[in-house]
């Protein structure tokens, strides 16, 4: 049977059309995802007449490391005072306030190995004493050796505190957190240990006045924070800790009411040099469920000089129940450390300060302390309150005078230089100044 | 017939050009309309490079009327990539990513800008689209897994890793990998195997520090301590090296950025292309200091002393301040056996870095092996206050004192660095000997407890400090339970 001569043509023509549509729309494989892209960071603005410094306490001699600080009224006196590590001088501090507005320091401890965290704990060894519980790296420079030591100072209810030590010999301890874990009335520990090679997360159930005994959560390098909150809001005390190094994650151990965690990761980064350096409780959104904040500006690493990276800033991890978290951007600081949660102009929004430790310090525009403003809608303006003094590795809010805001305490830490614009403890109140109007920020 | 056929066939072709031309017109006005739309606002440029200005503004004018349109844009993402750009950057790998479909080079790019951010909702889809359509760029792989991982998908992160191991079998990123998602379901043996392998064929690097977490789980203690005793602190894992990415220094003209760079490819042990960016940041910013005393280091581990010797005279001569730059020259030409123009490099530096606790310290140490003692003491205890957090002036002046039989400063010192650095074996060891030789046990008991903590005290240190217990007090020591 002869073919159709006309068949011929058509699928010449077909053919001819099928490649000619081919070359022109390059034999596509299936288009990538529509997806993001990276967001332009808020312009900042400069809020330098907001807030002004003292120095509280003795004046520096040579560099500090104030590691660490908090806000508490440790004598319960009705005023703020304030207590630290002094890392360098292996001392915890306390700053008391006298009435008048002066302060005066006492050592609280002196013999401790590169205290690096302090926490306040209310009745921790006898109810309505707030004791202190401090974490000791050995050494704060890297050193995988088992040096870290927790430990615990008991207040005799006169502001003498007795120093007990829990665990020695363990990878360097960076945190300790207080809660009952096991809900049997008695407050256990969360422990973070950086290590640097092997580092750990435990909790320690107590077993007696000052016996604990360690039950691993996970096993890596690290750990810089952990914060202790009933974040799946289940009823229990959960832990959330950051681990550092190559691992960059966020983790979240969900407490059964017995002690027994379930982890899960609630943040990570494929970078490598994310940076993470601290990690802190609040409820940004104050919708009652325990949020974090985050901050990544660790400037070690490649470089001859710690400095700043483009993703260095402050983050948001919204705990949107049941273990879950959604992930926000708040803005860019360059060597951002010790991120709090506060309302600094007292209109009722929670905003965010954070600090910067390892920043281009030869550079005046290098920023020191900014106050993430809050619009309402957790939208963040960041004000520049500070390009100096430089090194600022901690920060806390808490009441120092009568104006009804907030005030700040910031601690130095300068261990590289510039050494040119030093400090140790400095008190920052309002100055009475409104703040600057926040700039509109960029187009998406 | 045979004509009308012919002729027939000729107006379907030109009916075809027409239609094609049309189209191919149409299509290409669509795609410079796309790239002209996807340009991004310049930012602000004030204080750049002006080369780098100029190629922008070449780049946004081609991409706007040029020929090459298309190519102007991959070379504006490039630039914004390589300089820290990244919303310029990512916008136009968002375009180019649709107009540049078969490329999947720019969803890799722009995925691993918003990992960067640690924004892996949005990069894991441009990874599982790159890893679909460009299988054999294995870092595509890792990435994905590894951020499969982080987001607690770990069958599909297993998967990953599998595959890209099946691609390319021994890849250690993948054995890594693979190990956290074994250890993450308590298969501490299969952990094992995987980073047995990644480690060994990296020098320990890749998973090394977690192959001593998994020994140590497995009770395989005496393995766990001899990785432990190899080093104070490793910290030698690196980044994967990803082609895709690691040539974007070429373009970057922002020289603290290029001593980041060059800092990872060395860190990755890649010191050739580490020599070339650092380079480059030099002929781009000879008067930055940090960028001459990145170079200065890298020609120091190639072998090259003198070439680090002028970059580090360079970094001096606008950065006298940084003290680091004169002990390195001050090193350099003693290793050149120098010694005159090191001893006036010491002195010029103390002179500019008058609180530099290493210059005091070599000095120290100069004066020292001259007999001149008591001023080396002097330099000693000046560098040991500049730096009490390190132990070396400590450890320094024990010996001085223990030569000048002057033991118990001597051990003073001692005490003083085990403050500095509480695992320091040599002090650990020092500290043990004295006590067990002085009589005193239970200070003897104590070190040797520390001792029994660190894995970098040598074996025949232990035994021999063991030896001497047991002759001193006619029993072996009892230290008591270890953690």
């Amino acid at each position: 049977m002869p073919a159709p001569r006309r068949l011929t043509p058509r699928p010449l023509l077909a053919l001819s059309a099928a490649g000619l549509l081919a070359l022109l729309s390059g034999c596509n494989r299936g288009a990538a995802p529509d997806t993001a892209t990276v967001a332009a960071e808020a312009p900042q603005v400069d809020d330098l007449g907001y807030m002004a410094a003292t120095p509280i306490g003795h004046a520096p001699s040579g560099y500090p490391w104030i590691a660490n600080l908090k806000c508490v009224d440790l004598d319960q006196d009705g005023l703020e005072d304030i207590v630290f590590c002094e890392a360098k001088e292996n001392k915890v501090i306390w700053l008391r306030q006298l009435p008048g507005g002066k302060f005066e320091e006492h050592v609280l401890a002196d013999d401790l190995r590169a205290p690096v965290h302090v926490q306040p704990v209310m009745g921790f060894s006898h109810p309505g004493r707030i004791d202190l519980l401090v974490a000791s790296m050995g050494e704060v420079f890297p050193n995988n050796d088992k040096i870290g030591t927790i430990y615990i100072l008991e207040n005799d209810g006169h502001e003498h505190f007795i120093k007990h030590m829990i665990i020695d010999h363990v990878a360097r301890v960076t945190d300790v957190q207080a809660g009952d874990f096991n809900e049997d009335g008695q407050l256990d520990l969360a422990v973070g240990q950086f290590g640097y090679d092997q580092g750990e997360i435990r909790w320690m159930e107590r077993t007696g006045p000052w016996s604990f005994k360690s039950h691993n959560l996970l096993n890596l390098s690290g750990t810089i924070n952990v914060c202790v909150a009933d974040f799946t809001g289940h009823g229990h005390q959960d832990i959330a800790a950051l681990v550092s190094q190559e691992w960059e994650e966020v983790f979240l151990f969900t407490n059964d009411g017995h002690g027994n965690f379930t982890s899960k990761v609630i943040f990570g980064s494929t970078n490598e040099d994310f940076a993470s350096s601290n990690l802190s409780l609040c409820d940004l959104n104050q919708d009652g469920r325990p949020d974090l904040l985050y901050s990544n500006g660790d400037g070690f690493g490649p470089s001859p000089v710690p400095g700043p990276r483009p993703w260095h800033g402050v983050q948001w991890l919204e705990n949107l129940g049941n273990g879950n978290f959604r992930f926000h951007r708040i803005g860019y600081l360059a060597g951002a450390y010790s991120p709090i949660a506060v309302d600094l102009d007292g209109d009722g929004k929670i905003d965010v300060v954070a600090v910067s430790a390892f920043n281009e310090w030869e550079k005046p525009t290098a920023t020191s302390m900014v106050w993430f403003r809050n619009d309402g809608n957790e939208h963040f303006t960041p004000h520049v309150l500070a390009y100096n003094p430089t090194h600022l590795l901690t920060v806390d809010a808490g009441t120092f005078d009568k104006s009804g805001l907030p005030s700040l305490v910031t601690g130095a830490f300068f261990g590289n230089p510039p050494y040119d614009r030093i400090s140790r403890i400095l008190l920052w109140r309002h100055t009475g100044a409104k703040p600057v109007p926040d700039r509109p920020s960029p187009a998406p | 017939m045979k004509r009308s056929r012919l002729i027939w066939i000729l107006s379907a072709v030109l009916v075809l050009a027409a239609a094609g031309g049309g189209y191919a017109w149409w299509r290409t006005d669509q795609l410079n309309r796309a790239i002209t739309a996807a340009l991004p606002p310049q930012p602000d440029l004030r204080g750049w490079n002006q080369e780098l200005k100029d190629r922008i503004a070449g780049c946004e004018q081609r991409a706007r009327h040029g020929p090459d349109r298309l190519q102007a844009l991959e070379e504006l993402s490039r630039l914004y990539h390589a300089n820290g750009f990244y919303p310029e950057a990512s916008r136009c790998y968002q375009a180019l990513i649709r107009l540049d479909a078969s490329n999947p080079i720019w969803a890799h790019r722009l995925a691993t800008l918003l990992a960067q951010y640690g924004d892996l909702a949005h990069a894991i889809p441009l990874w599982r689209w790159v890893v679909k359509n460009a299988p054999q760029h294995i870092q595509a792989a890792i990435r994905l897994g590894d951020a499969l991982l982080k987001d607690n998908h770990l069958t599909e992160a297993d998967e990953v890793y599998k595959r890209a191991l099946a691609r390319d079998p021994g890849n250690p990123y993948a054995q890594l990998g693979l190990a956290r998602v074994e250890m993450a379901r308590g298969n501490w043996t299969g952990a094992r195997t995987m980073l047995e392998s990644a480690a060994g064929a990296t020098n320990y690097a890749i998973g090394g520090d977690l192959l001593v977490t998994v020994y140590e789980h497995l009770g395989l203690t005496e393995r766990a301590t001899a990785l432990r005793a190899v080093t104070k602190a490793s910290g030698a894992f690196y980044d994967i090296p990803d082609p895709w990415l690691d040539d974007l220094y070429s373009d970057c003209y922002d020289v603290y950025r290029l001593i980041i760079y060059s800092g990872t490819a060395d860190h990755s042990g890649d010191l050739k292309t580490a020599l070339l960016i650092a380079q480059r940041a030099v002929a781009l910013g000879p008067n930055d200091g940090h960028a001459q005393f990145n170079l200065g280091t890298l020609y120091q581990q190639a072998g090259e002393p003198l070439k680090a010797m002028a970059a580090m005279k360079q970094c001096i001569a606008v950065l006298p301040s940084f003290s680091d730059a004169w002990y390195q020259l001050f090193a350099l030409q003693r290793s050149q056996g120098d010694s005159a123009n090191a001893i006036h490099t010491l002195m010029a530096g103390l002179q500019a870095c008058p609180d530099s606790p290493g210059l005091h310290l070599e000095l120290g140490r100069l004066l020292a092996q001259a007999g001149q003692n008591d001023q080396a003491i002097a330099q000693f205890n000046l560098a040991a206050k500049l730096r009490p957090q390190e132990p070396d002036a400590q450890l320094d002046l024990a010996a001085l004192y223990f030569k000048l039989n002057e033991v118990d400063k001597g051990y003073a010192e001692l005490h003083a660095a085990i403050e500095a650095e509480p695992g320091h074996p040599g002090a650990l060891t020092s500290l043990a000997m004295a006590s067990i030789k002085l009589g005193h046990e239970a200070e003897a008991i104590k070190w040797l407890r520390h001792i029994a903590y660190q894995p970098r005290v040598r074996p025949e240190d232990r035994q021999a400090l063991d030896q001497a217990f047991v002759q001193q007090f006619g029993h072996p020591p009892d230290i008591g339970p270890l953690q």
